[in-house]
């Protein structure tokens, strides 16, 4: 039997403002959030006391004022409204892993088996309540066996209830739209005398349909279909935030943990804990996420990837050492889990083995560079089919097979040890026609050439569309010894038999030989 | 005169003392410092093969760190290509620390120019810090690590905290570290040796002179700590291999019939 439960956020949009906004409105004060419509400022949402005194959402502020002089009002920010919601939703997670966001002002949790973790479900209904008192939300909860009955029993029933019997018996006294229509076709169902579900459910099912054949068939259908929702007739599915890890374990706090050196204590524990159901289930981790819940209800991730399975608890450790010292406090930890959301096969392996050993030693090492200096910061050179030489290496992420260099093509053409991201300009101060330069300027030194071998003509690969100059490689040795690898891009123009470019040639230096 | 230390290595009777016992101090320092050695678990070193090993392709002893300074623009190259020398040897993964900064004034290392140096690369495993201060962290923690044949690091200083840490942490580890230096001061550090790399004239192809020959590099050992003399010597940067599309010249006739 599934467990469905639904929160109610009756107030989210005000006290979402009031606890985020620096401005201070006094408790007793009307106060209203506005936003404009159809040109015009319409109230959002109201305070409760503002609500007494007979404001609503949807009336324009001028109506507002007129009744309300000294009402207080702020613009509204739908869009951090939700998410916020999402972050709640995210940070209900505490109680079971599928947590979902339902509307603008409500949220669903999947709590089939998680009760008993909290000591049955009214201690778990008391528990949300007090949670989310604490940080200033006024929350209606229910549960019951589907999501339309919940949704229902959270809005228009008694709050925290719990369906103990039938779910037609605990619908029945409560009004139509409590069935999640649409206005119009409660009215119309009013207008009919039918006020509460329980008068719906006792026409049969065959004569509803043929009763309100008048109607748009798109109503008598969506109107069937969330009367077979809430009496789960009709399966409705859940769609959770995010997927359930797999591997996961958890550590829950008497007290707010305030220092980070006692979730360093717990990560431990917990690492182990994660090692020990890894190695059962012969599962090596690729991707590890520490999440720890806040008590002010938001959550710090932080997510590490290794290059190897490794199920050692050890290098979790120090993989989140690098990590954890960014983690705020505030007002306290008093959960935290460790996932591993991404795992591969990994067998037991033979101890001992000396050149295993140094493979997997330096592949942890990896990992933490990745984990403190980001993830592209540790790469091989890779070959790349082209002709380019700049485009002939890649950087790849370590660990991973790129082309071999065993297929490069080998010749005899220098290349130079080193190359420059980009070619740099060289100025020319001798020119030779149709050679490399006698003199020329790099990085205001010039220099002056002794030997030069070339040119090796280099152009881009003919498959290529855009127009792209030839180059015409040269090594030259200056003065005092070094080497460069210099190309002029672009051909001289030589008479009768190709007339000058629109661009004179231009050189450059690319890269350095020993 | 009251002496503001007691200093044993001063001889406070007179100056001429001095220099006549000069000599078997040297003797007793160097007794001494085998002494340290064999303590601390280390077999004194006879160094350093520079000199003894033919073409005088300069060798690194493992567990120290060794600088290689770059002085010039130019020079850093030349200084590369001698740091690939020591390490081409081995099969092992070779740690390559650079931060942007290198890599956008002086380049990556070129694969293909790798491949026909003689140093596969694929061996060779990057990492790109941001600033200096990761480089030297990376540095340590590499050198901790007995997979790589060497860590290389490129920096532009290095000061003597750092490079004390470094040698440290190499001879605790036993691993090799090679800092290539570019700066145009030479640093003060704790490192082993410390060579200066300058690129020489490529050595002339008698049939070509127009084109760069076998490349060579001046290489001057500027300080060492196991105690060798200074020196400075023309390395070649490449194996000289017979060239076996050269045409000799081949006199036809012994001589000219008398």
């Amino acid at each position: 039997m599934r467990r469905i439960l639904s929160l109610w956020l009756p107030q989210w949009p005000v006290e979402r403002w009031r606890r985020t906004s620096a401005i201070n409105v006094k408790e007793g004060r009307p106060f209203a959030l506005t936003h404009s419509l159809d040109n015009t400022q319409k109230l959002y949402a109201v305070c409760p006391r503002a609500y007494d005194i007979g404001l609503r959402g949807g009336m324009t502020l001028a109506e507002a004022r007129a009744m309300l002089p000294d009402v207080y009002t702020a613009e509204a920010d739908r869009e951090a409204d939700h998410k916020a919601l999402t972050q709640l939703a995210l940070w209900l997670g505490r109680y079971s892993p599928l947590t979902a966001v339902d509307g603008h002002d409500g949220l669903l949790i999947d709590s089939t088996g998680c009760a008993h973790l909290f000591g049955g479900e009214a201690a778990m209904l008391a528990d949300i309540r007090a949670r989310l008192a604490r940080a200033g939300f006024t929350v209606c909860l229910a549960i019951a066996e589907t999501r339309g009955a919940a949704w229902a029993c959270a809005r228009y029933g008694e709050d925290g209830f719990l369906q103990q019997g039938s779910l037609s018996d605990c619908l029945s006294p409560l009004p139509m739209q409590a069935l999640r229509l649409d206005k119009e076709a409660v009215l119309t169902l009013e207008r009919l005398g039918l006020k509460t579900i329980g008068q719906l459910t006792a026409i049969p099912r065959a004569s509803l349909a043929r009763r309100f054949r008048d109607l748009p068939a798109k109503e008598v259908t969506a109107l069937l279909t969330r009367l077979d929702q809430a009496l789960g007739r009709k399966d409705e599915p859940l769609m959770p935030l995010r997927e359930p890890p797999r591997w996961q374990v958890r550590q829950a706090f008497m007290e707010p943990v305030l220092h980070l050196d006692l979730l360093e204590r717990a990560l431990e524990a917990l690492a182990s804990d994660l090692s020990i159901i890894l190695q059962e289930a012969e599962q090596g981790a690729r991707r590890l996420v520490l999440t720890a819940f806040r008590v002010d209800g938001t959550l710090q991730q932080s997510v590490v990837g290794t290059s190897r399975p490794t199920h050692t608890p050890e290098h979790f450790c120090r993989l989140f050492a690098e990590k954890i010292t960014g983690f705020e406090a505030g007002f306290g930890f008093d959960l935290i889990t460790l996932a591993a959301s991404e795992t591969q096969a990994l067998r037991p392996q033979q101890v001992g083995n000396r050149q295993e050993e140094d493979i997997a030693a330096a592949a942890r090492f990896l990992d933490r560079v990745a984990a403190r200096l980001g993830p592209e910061a540790v790469c091989q050179i890779s070959h790349h089919e082209s002709h380019q030489p700049e485009k002939c290496q890649q950087l790849v992420p370590a660990g991973t097979t790129g082309l071999a260099w065993e297929q490069f093509p080998h010749g005899k053409a220098p290349r130079p040890l080193r190359l420059l991201p980009r070619p740099e300009g060289i100025e020319v101060l001798a020119e030779v026609p149709e050679g490399p330069p006698m003199r020329f300027r790099w990085r205001r030194l010039s220099h002056r050439v002794l030997k030069a071998a070339g040119p090796e003509r280099i152009a881009a690969e003919w498959w290529l569309t855009g127009h792209q100059d030839t180059r015409d490689y040269y090594q030259v040795e200056v003065e005092d010894g070094a080497r460069f690898w210099l190309f002029r891009k672009g051909l001289y123009a030589v008479p009768g038999v190709r007339p000058a470019e629109e661009n004179s040639p231009q050189w450059f230096l690319h890269g350095f030989f020993a | 005169m009251q002496p503001i230390a007691h200093n044993d290595n001063v001889v406070r009777q007179g100056l001429g003392r001095v220099s006549k016992a000069l000599p078997d101090r040297a003797a007793l320092l160097q007794s001494l410092r085998g002494e340290i050695d064999r303590l601390e678990g280390h077999e004194a070193e006879t160094v350093l093969p520079a000199v003894s090993v033919p073409q005088g392709v300069a060798s690194f002893a493992v567990g120290k760190v060794h600088e290689l300074w770059a002085r010039h623009l130019m020079d850093h190259a030349a200084c590369m290509a001698m740091l690939l020398q020591a390490v081409a040897e081995t099969e092992k993964p070779v740690l390559w620390v650079m931060d942007q900064m290198m890599i956008r004034d002086y380049g990556l290392p070129y694969g293909p120019g790798l491949l026909s140096f003689g140093v596969d690369p694929a061996r060779i495993m990057l990492v790109r810090a941001r600033k200096n201060k990761e480089v030297v962290w990376a540095l340590e923690e590499g050198l901790k690590v007995s997979a790589f044949a060497a860590i290389v690091g490129e920096v532009q200083q290095t000061d003597l905290t750092t490079s004390r840490r470094l040698s440290l942490m190499a001879r605790e580890h036993k691993s090799l570290c090679l800092l290539l230096v570019r700066n145009q001061q030479a640093p003060s550090s704790a490192a082993y040796s410390r060579w200066q790399i300058r690129p020489y004239e490529s050595r002339k192809d008698e049939y070509e002179t127009a084109t760069p020959g076998v490349p060579q590099a001046e290489a001057q050992l500027m300080k060492h700590r196991g105690g060798e003399k200074p020196y400075r010597h023309i390395l070649p940067l490449q194996k000289t291999e017979e060239p076996d599309h050269a045409a000799y010249p081949v006199p036809m006739v012994a001589s000219v019939a008398g």
